[in-house]
């Protein structure tokens, strides 16, 4: 009795399912995917022990402070620092976020001459949008000024009725 | 060369070990250059700020706190109420004190651009009550374009 050979079975990579696997996660990876955005931070140093309205308040009595003021009436900004009036159409156009064209920085730079230890101090309404808001800052620290005061950061008064009801 | 002069065409052939190559490395490249979770960062349209600093490590920690653009508070993924804030806010400055006393918490604001500055405000005025002082806003450091890509 002659034995019989046996042939060893080939292994053979299956390639087809292999590349609807590969396929699947190349879709889910791509439909899945967020790319970072290049987020920064603007720093806030809110007054320790006392409330911001009572230390503006001593601020602009002994005149060390420029205040710039935010309203929203019928849904369009306005804008005021230390009496003059800005009514701007975006915060683009009065900022100047990419360069120092901005209305506002233009005049802040100005003052910062004028009154070099000053602090300056945002007196904001409730309804005005953050990205308004978050502009003013940035043409503060832009125009060099450090010590920045908040009014109304520690005194909320829903100050308009234009606004979302508040969540309290 | 008799192929070619008896006529007949060459079937086309996928070169397969190319095209897996070139998949392997498409999926490398987005598995890696992908965020699949951010427990933290809600999706919000941020205001832009050319003065925005880079996000540096801070020692105390950090608590991020979304504002939506309806004026809602998220944190870590969940909509909070102010109650729940305060807590949450209360808990991290206790566990960030230093043998001093003092809070070394720091807290970013994420905030939506065209929600309303006060809901920003409370949640600063609740950072204070807790003796939180170290705020920070978040902004882009420059106008996304369409695509979600800053430029």
């Amino acid at each position: 009795m002659t034995a019989r050979r046996v042939e060893p079975e080939r292994v053979s990579l299956r390639l087809t399912p292999m590349i609807d696997v590969v396929f699947l996660l190349l879709v889910f990876f791509m439909y899945t995917a967020r790319f970072r955005t290049l987020e920064g931070q603007l720093g806030v140093f809110l007054p320790r022990g006392r409330a911001s309205a009572e230390l503006a308040e001593e601020l602009k009595k002994e005149m060390k402070s420029v205040t710039l003021s935010l309203r929203w009436e019928a849904g369009k900004p306005s804008v005021s620092l230390e009496g003059v009036e800005f009514e701007p159409t975006d915060p683009e156009q009065l900022f100047g976020y990419l360069d120092l064209r901005g209305a506002v920085t233009t005049k802040l730079l100005r003052l910062r001459e004028l009154v070099p230890d000053s602090d300056i101090v945002i007196d904001s309404s409730f309804d005005v949008p953050v990205e308004y808001f978050v502009g003013a800052i940035n043409s503060c620290v832009r125009a060099g000024w450090k010590k920045i005061t908040f009014l109304h950061a520690f005194d909320v008064p829903p100050t308009s009725n234009l606004g979302p009801p508040a969540p309290e | 060369m008799a192929r070619l002069l008896s006529g007949e065409r060459e079937a086309p052939e996928l070169s397969l070990p190319a095209m897996i190559d070139i998949v392997f490395l498409l999926i490398i490249f987005f598995m890696t250059a992908s965020e699949l979770t951010i427990s933290h960062a809600e999706f919000l349209r941020l205001p832009v700020a050319d003065q925005a600093e880079e996000q540096e490590q801070q020692p105390g920690g950090w608590v991020v706190i979304n504002v939506m653009d309806d004026g809602s508070v998220s944190v870590r993924g969940k909509t909070v109420d102010p109650a729940t804030l305060r807590g949450i806010l209360r808990d991290e400055s206790a566990l960030s004190k230093d043998p001093s006393g003092a809070v070394n918490l720091v807290v970013l604001i994420r905030a939506d651009a065209g929600t309303s500055t006060g809901y920003v405000q409370r949640v600063m005025r609740e950072c204070a009550n807790f003796g939180i002082y170290k705020v920070y806003i978040a902004a882009l450091k420059q106008r996304p374009t369409s695509l979600g890509v800053t430029r």
